[in-house]
Protein backbone atom coordinates (compact mmCIF):
# COMPACT_ATOMS: atom_id res chain seq x y z
CA UNK A 1 0.00 0.00 0.00
CA UNK A 2 1.21 3.15 -0.43
CA UNK A 3 0.46 6.54 1.54
CA UNK A 4 0.88 9.70 1.23
CA UNK A 5 2.08 12.48 4.53
CA UNK A 6 0.96 16.40 3.50
CA UNK A 7 2.71 18.59 6.28
CA UNK A 8 4.54 21.26 6.10
CA UNK A 9 7.09 20.25 9.45
CA UNK A 10 9.45 17.65 8.07
CA UNK A 11 9.69 16.62 11.96
CA UNK A 12 5.71 15.99 11.94
CA UNK A 13 6.18 14.14 8.85
CA UNK A 14 8.37 12.02 10.47
CA UNK A 15 6.40 11.37 13.34
CA UNK A 16 3.31 10.51 11.31
CA UNK A 17 6.18 7.79 9.35
CA UNK A 18 6.46 6.07 13.00
CA UNK A 19 2.96 6.27 13.41
CA UNK A 20 2.19 4.57 10.39
CA UNK A 21 5.03 1.67 11.47
CA UNK A 22 3.12 0.84 14.24
CA UNK A 23 0.36 -0.29 12.17
CA UNK A 24 2.67 -3.22 10.75
CA UNK A 25 1.28 -2.17 7.23
CA UNK A 26 3.34 -3.72 4.26
CA UNK A 27 4.14 -0.19 2.45
CA UNK A 28 5.13 0.63 -0.31
CA UNK A 29 5.95 4.07 -0.53
CA UNK A 30 5.33 6.69 1.89
CA UNK A 31 5.20 10.14 -0.17
CA UNK A 32 5.90 13.05 1.11
CA UNK A 33 4.32 16.50 0.57
CA UNK A 34 5.26 20.43 2.17
CA UNK A 35 1.48 21.73 0.86
CA UNK A 36 -1.48 20.70 -0.77
CA UNK A 37 0.20 21.78 -4.29
CA UNK A 38 2.99 19.57 -4.22
CA UNK A 39 0.58 16.68 -2.82
CA UNK A 40 -1.58 16.68 -5.62
CA UNK A 41 0.81 16.95 -8.18
CA UNK A 42 2.37 13.96 -6.95
CA UNK A 43 -1.57 12.07 -6.55
CA UNK A 44 -1.50 12.83 -10.56
CA UNK A 45 1.28 10.79 -10.79
CA UNK A 46 1.28 7.64 -8.46
CA UNK A 47 -1.90 5.58 -6.80
CA UNK A 48 -2.23 6.41 -3.18
CA UNK A 49 -4.35 4.65 -0.79
CA UNK A 50 -4.46 6.86 1.62
CA UNK A 51 -3.55 10.27 2.37
CA UNK A 52 -2.85 12.08 5.59
CA UNK A 53 -2.72 15.93 5.66
CA UNK A 54 -2.49 18.73 8.15
CA UNK A 55 -4.60 21.68 7.31
CA UNK A 56 -2.32 25.13 7.90
CA UNK A 57 -0.06 25.10 5.25
CA UNK A 58 1.71 27.58 2.85
CA UNK A 59 0.49 27.74 -1.02
CA UNK A 60 -2.23 25.40 -0.60
CA UNK A 61 -4.04 24.37 2.52
CA UNK A 62 -5.60 20.91 3.46
CA UNK A 63 -9.17 22.50 3.28
CA UNK A 64 -8.20 23.35 -0.71
CA UNK A 65 -6.87 19.82 -1.70
CA UNK A 66 -9.59 18.16 -0.12
CA UNK A 67 -11.90 20.52 -2.32
CA UNK A 68 -9.62 19.51 -5.16
CA UNK A 69 -9.40 15.87 -4.70
CA UNK A 70 -13.33 15.87 -4.39
CA UNK A 71 -13.81 17.64 -7.94
CA UNK A 72 -11.66 15.39 -9.43
CA UNK A 73 -13.33 12.34 -10.52
CA UNK A 74 -10.08 9.50 -9.95
CA UNK A 75 -9.10 11.09 -7.00
CA UNK A 76 -11.71 11.80 -4.69
CA UNK A 77 -11.96 7.89 -4.08
CA UNK A 78 -8.63 8.38 -2.55
CA UNK A 79 -9.34 8.00 1.74
CA UNK A 80 -8.19 11.14 3.50
CA UNK A 81 -7.42 12.02 7.26
CA UNK A 82 -7.50 15.08 7.94
CA UNK A 83 -4.39 15.91 11.15
CA UNK A 84 -4.31 19.18 12.34
CA UNK A 85 -4.28 21.72 15.48
CA UNK A 86 -7.39 23.36 14.46
CA UNK A 87 -9.92 21.36 16.63
CA UNK A 88 -13.08 24.02 16.23
CA UNK A 89 -16.49 22.61 15.23
CA UNK A 90 -16.65 25.04 12.21
CA UNK A 91 -13.33 23.80 10.49
CA UNK A 92 -13.95 19.91 11.53
CA UNK A 93 -17.63 19.85 10.20
CA UNK A 94 -16.90 21.47 7.16
CA UNK A 95 -13.42 19.27 6.31
CA UNK A 96 -15.40 15.87 6.87
CA UNK A 97 -18.50 17.79 4.69
CA UNK A 98 -16.03 17.97 2.42
CA UNK A 99 -14.74 14.13 2.38
CA UNK A 100 -12.49 13.63 4.65
CA UNK A 101 -12.21 10.05 6.31
CA UNK A 102 -11.94 11.46 9.71
CA UNK A 103 -10.18 14.43 11.50
CA UNK A 104 -7.05 13.81 14.09
CA UNK A 105 -6.80 17.04 16.41
CA UNK A 106 -3.07 17.84 17.50
CA UNK A 107 -1.57 16.82 19.82
CA UNK A 108 -2.70 12.99 19.31
CA UNK A 109 -1.85 10.01 21.65
CA UNK A 110 0.35 7.86 18.31
CA UNK A 111 -1.90 5.17 19.17
CA UNK A 112 -4.96 7.08 18.33
CA UNK A 113 -4.06 7.80 14.83
CA UNK A 114 -2.26 4.39 14.57
CA UNK A 115 -5.84 3.36 14.96
CA UNK A 116 -7.35 5.68 12.72
CA UNK A 117 -5.04 4.80 9.87
CA UNK A 118 -6.11 0.95 10.21
CA UNK A 119 -9.67 1.84 10.44
CA UNK A 120 -9.61 4.05 6.91
CA UNK A 121 -7.35 1.35 5.40
CA UNK A 122 -10.20 -1.35 6.49
CA UNK A 123 -7.42 -3.14 8.78
CA UNK A 124 -9.62 -3.07 12.11
CA UNK A 125 -12.91 -4.08 13.08
CA UNK A 126 -13.92 -0.58 14.54
CA UNK B 1 1.72 -23.11 36.43
CA UNK B 2 4.95 -22.17 38.11
CA UNK B 3 5.58 -19.14 39.15
CA UNK B 4 8.46 -16.87 38.37
CA UNK B 5 8.44 -13.44 40.49
CA UNK B 6 9.86 -10.23 38.42
CA UNK B 7 11.06 -8.04 41.78
CA UNK B 8 11.65 -4.42 42.01
CA UNK B 9 14.11 -3.00 39.88
CA UNK B 10 14.01 -6.27 37.63
CA UNK B 11 13.06 -7.89 34.70
CA UNK B 12 13.11 -11.52 33.17
CA UNK B 13 11.65 -13.04 30.16
CA UNK B 14 10.33 -16.87 29.82
CA UNK B 15 9.72 -19.13 26.62
CA UNK B 16 8.03 -21.92 29.15
CA UNK B 17 4.16 -22.04 28.44
CA UNK B 18 3.64 -23.30 32.05
CA UNK B 19 5.10 -20.21 33.57
CA UNK B 20 3.21 -17.17 34.90
CA UNK B 21 5.28 -13.90 35.49
CA UNK B 22 3.99 -12.06 38.08
CA UNK B 23 5.37 -8.57 39.84
CA UNK B 24 4.13 -7.27 42.98
CA UNK B 25 3.08 -3.67 44.99
CA UNK B 26 3.52 -1.78 41.80
CA UNK B 27 2.68 1.77 43.35
CA UNK B 28 4.68 4.17 41.33
CA UNK B 29 6.40 1.70 39.51
CA UNK B 30 5.39 0.39 36.05
CA UNK B 31 5.35 -3.20 35.03
CA UNK B 32 6.00 -3.22 30.91
CA UNK B 33 5.29 -7.19 29.80
CA UNK B 34 5.30 -8.27 25.98
CA UNK B 35 4.17 -11.25 24.50
CA UNK B 36 4.94 -12.54 20.93
CA UNK B 37 2.17 -15.11 20.00
CA UNK B 38 4.13 -16.69 17.63
CA UNK B 39 7.26 -17.39 19.08
CA UNK B 40 5.52 -17.52 22.36
CA UNK B 41 8.37 -15.41 24.29
CA UNK B 42 7.09 -13.25 27.26
CA UNK B 43 8.77 -10.79 29.17
CA UNK B 44 8.60 -8.45 31.69
CA UNK B 45 10.29 -5.50 33.80
CA UNK B 46 8.92 -3.87 37.11
CA UNK B 47 11.01 -0.45 36.87
CA UNK B 48 11.25 2.16 39.59
CA UNK B 49 12.94 5.23 37.91
CA UNK B 50 12.40 7.43 34.54
CA UNK B 51 16.01 7.59 33.37
CA UNK B 52 18.97 6.02 34.29
CA UNK B 53 22.05 8.53 35.30
CA UNK B 54 24.68 8.89 32.90
CA UNK B 55 27.94 7.56 34.32
CA UNK B 56 30.35 8.13 31.54
CA UNK B 57 31.22 4.95 30.03
CA UNK B 58 30.73 2.69 32.80
CA UNK B 59 27.55 0.59 32.05
CA UNK B 60 24.31 1.16 34.23
CA UNK B 61 24.34 -0.55 37.67
CA UNK B 62 20.86 -2.02 37.59
CA UNK B 63 19.70 -1.54 34.36
CA UNK B 64 16.39 -3.34 34.88
CA UNK B 65 15.76 -0.42 37.87
CA UNK B 66 14.99 2.81 35.19
CA UNK B 67 12.45 2.88 32.25
CA UNK B 68 14.83 3.96 29.45
CA UNK B 69 17.14 0.83 29.92
CA UNK B 70 14.94 -1.78 31.56
CA UNK B 71 12.57 -1.28 29.15
CA UNK B 72 15.29 -1.92 26.02
CA UNK B 73 16.81 -4.69 28.24
CA UNK B 74 13.49 -6.27 28.29
CA UNK B 75 13.00 -5.98 24.22
CA UNK B 76 17.15 -7.44 24.07
CA UNK B 77 15.82 -10.36 26.22
CA UNK B 78 13.16 -11.28 24.45
CA UNK B 79 14.60 -11.01 20.92
CA UNK B 80 17.46 -13.39 22.22
CA UNK B 81 14.41 -15.92 23.09
CA UNK B 82 13.83 -15.39 18.97
CA UNK B 83 10.69 -12.34 19.84
CA UNK B 84 10.12 -9.94 16.93
CA UNK B 85 9.41 -6.68 17.76
CA UNK B 86 6.59 -6.33 15.18
CA UNK B 87 4.82 -9.37 16.60
CA UNK B 88 5.01 -8.13 19.83
CA UNK B 89 2.00 -6.96 22.43
CA UNK B 90 2.94 -4.80 24.66
CA UNK B 91 0.81 -4.22 27.96
CA UNK B 92 1.77 -1.60 30.99
CA UNK B 93 0.58 -1.18 34.52
CA UNK B 94 1.25 1.02 37.86
CA UNK B 95 2.39 4.41 37.51
CA UNK B 96 0.17 5.39 40.81
CA UNK B 97 0.18 8.80 42.14
CA UNK B 98 1.39 9.42 44.81
CA UNK B 99 -1.56 11.56 47.12
CA UNK B 100 0.77 13.57 49.67
CA UNK B 101 2.73 14.92 46.56
CA UNK B 102 2.45 18.36 46.17
CA UNK B 103 4.52 19.17 42.72
CA UNK B 104 2.59 19.15 39.44
CA UNK B 105 4.67 16.22 38.17
CA UNK B 106 5.50 13.03 40.47
CA UNK B 107 7.33 10.34 40.21
CA UNK B 108 4.31 7.72 39.24
CA UNK B 109 3.49 9.95 36.33
CA UNK B 110 7.19 10.46 35.64
CA UNK B 111 7.01 6.52 34.68
CA UNK B 112 4.47 6.38 32.94
CA UNK B 113 5.53 9.19 30.34
CA UNK B 114 9.16 7.86 31.14
CA UNK B 115 7.32 4.26 29.56
CA UNK B 116 5.60 6.09 26.29
CA UNK B 117 9.13 7.93 25.69
CA UNK B 118 11.10 4.59 26.06
CA UNK B 119 8.63 2.54 23.67
CA UNK B 120 8.70 4.97 21.49
CA UNK B 121 12.22 5.50 20.59
CA UNK B 122 12.15 1.54 20.00
CA UNK B 123 8.97 2.46 17.48
CA UNK B 124 6.59 0.72 20.00
CA UNK B 125 3.51 2.22 21.89
CA UNK B 126 1.24 0.17 24.60
CA UNK B 127 -1.72 -1.82 23.21
CA UNK B 128 -3.15 -2.23 26.85
CA UNK B 129 -2.28 0.61 29.79
CA UNK B 130 -3.58 0.47 33.39
CA UNK B 131 -1.51 3.15 34.79
CA UNK B 132 -2.01 6.61 37.07
CA UNK B 133 -4.83 6.69 39.77
CA UNK B 134 -3.82 6.12 43.40
CA UNK B 135 -3.91 2.41 43.57
CA UNK B 136 -0.91 -0.04 44.25
CA UNK B 137 -1.43 -3.40 41.14
CA UNK B 138 -0.39 -6.85 40.56
CA UNK B 139 -0.03 -7.94 37.47
CA UNK B 140 0.35 -11.27 36.22
CA UNK B 141 1.25 -13.03 32.24
CA UNK B 142 0.71 -15.98 31.34
CA UNK B 143 3.98 -16.78 28.62
CA UNK B 144 1.59 -19.76 27.15
CA UNK B 145 -1.35 -17.50 26.17
CA UNK B 146 -0.10 -13.76 26.79
CA UNK B 147 -2.66 -13.34 29.07
CA UNK B 148 -2.55 -10.69 31.49
CA UNK B 149 -3.83 -10.51 34.71
CA UNK B 150 -4.12 -7.51 37.04
CA UNK B 151 -5.37 -7.51 40.90
CA UNK B 152 -6.11 -4.71 42.50
CA UNK B 153 -6.72 -4.21 46.76
CA UNK B 154 -9.31 -5.81 47.54
CA UNK B 155 -8.99 -8.66 45.70
CA UNK B 156 -10.89 -7.60 42.69
CA UNK B 157 -9.08 -9.33 39.64
CA UNK B 158 -9.67 -8.12 35.56
CA UNK B 159 -7.46 -9.13 32.67
CA UNK B 160 -6.19 -6.73 30.50
CA UNK B 161 -7.20 -6.61 27.26
CA UNK B 162 -6.89 -4.97 23.65
CA UNK B 163 -9.81 -4.04 23.06
CA UNK B 164 -10.23 -2.08 26.63
CA UNK B 165 -12.80 -4.68 28.33
CA UNK B 166 -12.23 -6.09 31.83
CA UNK B 167 -13.43 -9.99 32.27
CA UNK C 1 -11.26 37.10 27.78
CA UNK C 2 -10.02 37.47 31.59
CA UNK C 3 -6.10 36.80 31.94
CA UNK C 4 -6.83 34.35 34.40
CA UNK C 5 -8.59 32.14 32.19
CA UNK C 6 -5.67 32.66 29.48
CA UNK C 7 -3.25 31.86 31.72
CA UNK C 8 -5.03 28.38 32.56
CA UNK C 9 -5.66 28.02 29.41
CA UNK C 10 -1.94 28.02 28.17
CA UNK C 11 -0.79 26.23 31.17
CA UNK C 12 -3.58 23.10 29.61
CA UNK C 13 -2.30 23.18 26.36
CA UNK C 14 1.47 22.87 27.31
CA UNK C 15 0.64 19.95 29.73
CA UNK C 16 -1.63 18.22 27.31
CA UNK C 17 0.85 19.15 23.78
CA UNK C 18 4.20 18.09 26.27
CA UNK C 19 2.31 14.48 27.01
CA UNK C 20 0.94 13.22 24.42
CA UNK C 21 3.81 13.93 22.11
CA UNK C 22 6.80 14.95 23.46
CA UNK C 23 6.47 12.21 26.35
CA UNK C 24 7.26 14.93 29.35
CA UNK C 25 5.27 17.39 31.64
CA UNK C 26 6.09 20.76 32.98
CA UNK C 27 7.56 20.22 36.40
CA UNK C 28 6.12 23.68 37.82
CA UNK C 29 5.57 27.39 37.13
CA UNK C 30 8.50 29.37 37.44
CA UNK C 31 8.88 32.66 37.45
CA UNK C 32 12.09 32.97 35.97
CA UNK C 33 11.67 33.37 31.45
CA UNK C 34 13.82 31.25 29.06
CA UNK C 35 17.09 33.72 28.46
CA UNK C 36 20.00 33.30 26.90
CA UNK C 37 20.97 30.30 25.23
CA UNK C 38 17.46 29.42 23.76
CA UNK C 39 15.63 29.27 20.87
CA UNK C 40 12.32 31.23 19.90
CA UNK C 41 10.04 30.66 17.72
CA UNK C 42 6.40 33.29 16.81
CA UNK C 43 3.65 32.69 14.87
CA UNK C 44 0.33 35.01 13.93
CA UNK C 45 -2.88 33.67 13.87
CA UNK C 46 -5.96 35.36 11.84
CA UNK C 47 -9.79 35.34 11.89
CA UNK C 48 -11.38 36.73 14.95
CA UNK C 49 -9.90 36.27 17.44
CA UNK C 50 -6.23 37.75 15.58
CA UNK C 51 -3.04 37.74 17.34
CA UNK C 52 0.92 37.05 18.29
CA UNK C 53 2.11 33.36 19.96
CA UNK C 54 5.83 33.43 20.84
CA UNK C 55 7.17 30.59 22.38
CA UNK C 56 10.76 30.58 23.81
CA UNK C 57 12.95 27.41 25.02
CA UNK C 58 16.07 26.73 26.55
CA UNK C 59 18.45 25.16 24.27
CA UNK C 60 18.75 21.89 26.79
CA UNK C 61 14.87 21.67 26.72
CA UNK C 62 14.45 21.53 23.02
CA UNK C 63 16.61 19.05 22.27
CA UNK C 64 14.84 16.90 25.41
CA UNK C 65 11.83 17.31 23.25
CA UNK C 66 13.32 16.95 20.12
CA UNK C 67 14.85 13.67 21.24
CA UNK C 68 11.62 12.00 22.78
CA UNK C 69 9.11 13.69 19.86
CA UNK C 70 11.53 11.89 17.13
CA UNK C 71 12.90 8.94 19.24
CA UNK C 72 16.04 9.63 18.64
CA UNK C 73 18.97 10.34 21.29
CA UNK C 74 19.80 13.93 21.67
CA UNK C 75 23.00 13.51 20.68
CA UNK C 76 22.05 12.46 17.32
CA UNK C 77 19.67 15.38 16.39
CA UNK C 78 21.35 18.63 14.10
CA UNK C 79 20.17 21.78 15.25
CA UNK C 80 18.12 22.38 12.51
CA UNK C 81 15.92 18.97 13.71
CA UNK C 82 15.89 20.99 17.13
CA UNK C 83 14.57 24.16 15.53
CA UNK C 84 11.91 22.47 13.75
CA UNK C 85 10.62 20.47 16.59
CA UNK C 86 10.73 23.96 18.48
CA UNK C 87 8.80 25.25 15.49
CA UNK C 88 6.04 22.72 15.29
CA UNK C 89 5.72 22.98 19.30
CA UNK C 90 5.02 26.23 18.97
CA UNK C 91 2.43 25.06 16.42
CA UNK C 92 0.91 23.06 18.19
CA UNK C 93 0.42 25.14 21.56
CA UNK C 94 -0.76 28.21 19.79
CA UNK C 95 -2.88 25.86 17.47
CA UNK C 96 -4.53 24.45 21.40
CA UNK C 97 -4.77 27.69 22.98
CA UNK C 98 -6.79 29.57 19.79
CA UNK C 99 -9.02 26.65 19.28
CA UNK C 100 -9.86 27.19 23.12
CA UNK C 101 -11.48 30.91 22.55
CA UNK C 102 -14.98 31.75 21.31
CA UNK C 103 -14.84 32.28 17.66
CA UNK C 104 -17.40 31.15 15.34
CA UNK C 105 -14.94 31.20 12.23
CA UNK C 106 -12.12 29.16 11.70
CA UNK C 107 -8.38 30.57 12.80
CA UNK C 108 -5.60 30.55 10.51
CA UNK C 109 -2.39 30.04 11.87
CA UNK C 110 0.82 31.19 9.64
CA UNK C 111 3.88 28.79 9.84
CA UNK C 112 5.89 29.12 12.63
CA UNK C 113 9.06 31.18 11.96
CA UNK C 114 12.17 31.12 14.57
CA UNK C 115 13.17 34.85 15.95
CA UNK C 116 16.98 35.74 16.73
CA UNK C 117 16.64 35.44 20.66
CA UNK C 118 18.74 39.17 20.35
CA UNK C 119 16.06 41.20 18.56
CA UNK C 120 13.27 39.17 20.64
CA UNK C 121 13.39 41.46 23.51
CA UNK C 122 13.08 44.29 22.09
CA UNK C 123 9.76 43.36 19.34
CA UNK C 124 8.40 40.58 21.72
CA UNK C 125 4.47 40.34 22.44
CA UNK C 126 3.71 43.53 25.44
CA UNK C 127 5.75 43.59 28.42
CA UNK C 128 8.01 40.73 29.54
CA UNK C 129 5.43 39.54 32.38
CA UNK C 130 3.17 38.67 29.92
CA UNK C 131 5.05 35.49 29.50
CA UNK C 132 4.32 32.50 31.01
CA UNK C 133 7.19 29.86 32.05
CA UNK C 134 7.22 26.06 33.18
CA UNK C 135 10.04 24.37 34.14
CA UNK C 136 10.84 21.41 32.17
CA UNK C 137 13.07 18.29 32.98
CA UNK C 138 15.61 20.32 31.24
CA UNK C 139 15.54 24.02 31.16
CA UNK C 140 12.65 26.11 30.69
CA UNK C 141 9.75 27.08 28.42
CA UNK C 142 8.38 30.40 28.00
CA UNK C 143 5.19 31.10 25.89
CA UNK C 144 3.12 34.41 25.27
CA UNK C 145 0.05 35.41 23.95
CA UNK C 146 -1.00 38.66 22.40
CA UNK C 147 -4.12 39.01 21.08
CA UNK C 148 -5.10 42.28 19.21
CA UNK C 149 -7.91 44.03 20.32
CA UNK C 150 -10.97 43.27 18.38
Amino acid sequence: MNLMVVDDSPVMRAFIQKVIALTGLETGTIYEAENGEEALRLLRESWVDLVLTDVNMPRMNGEELLRQLESDDLLRAIPVLVVSTDSTDVRVQRLLALGARGYITKPFLPETLRDEVEKALGMSDA
Amino acid sequence: MKQLVVGVGDGGVSRDPETVLVTYALGSCVAVMLHDPVAGVAGMVHFMLPEAPVEGRDPIARPWMYANTGISCLLQAAERQGAQKRRLVIFAAGGAQVMNDNGMFNIGKRNCLALRKALWKLGLVPHVEETGGATARTVRMEVGSGRVWLHAPGGEQKEMCRNGSAR
Amino acid sequence: MPERNMKDICAEAVSSVLERMFFTAPMGMSAEHAEGDSIEARLVFRGRPCGEFRLRISDCGARMLASGFLGEEEESLSRSQTEQVVCELANMLCGSVVSQLESEESIDLSAPELVAVESAAKDGPGQPETWQSFELEAGLLSVALHLEAA
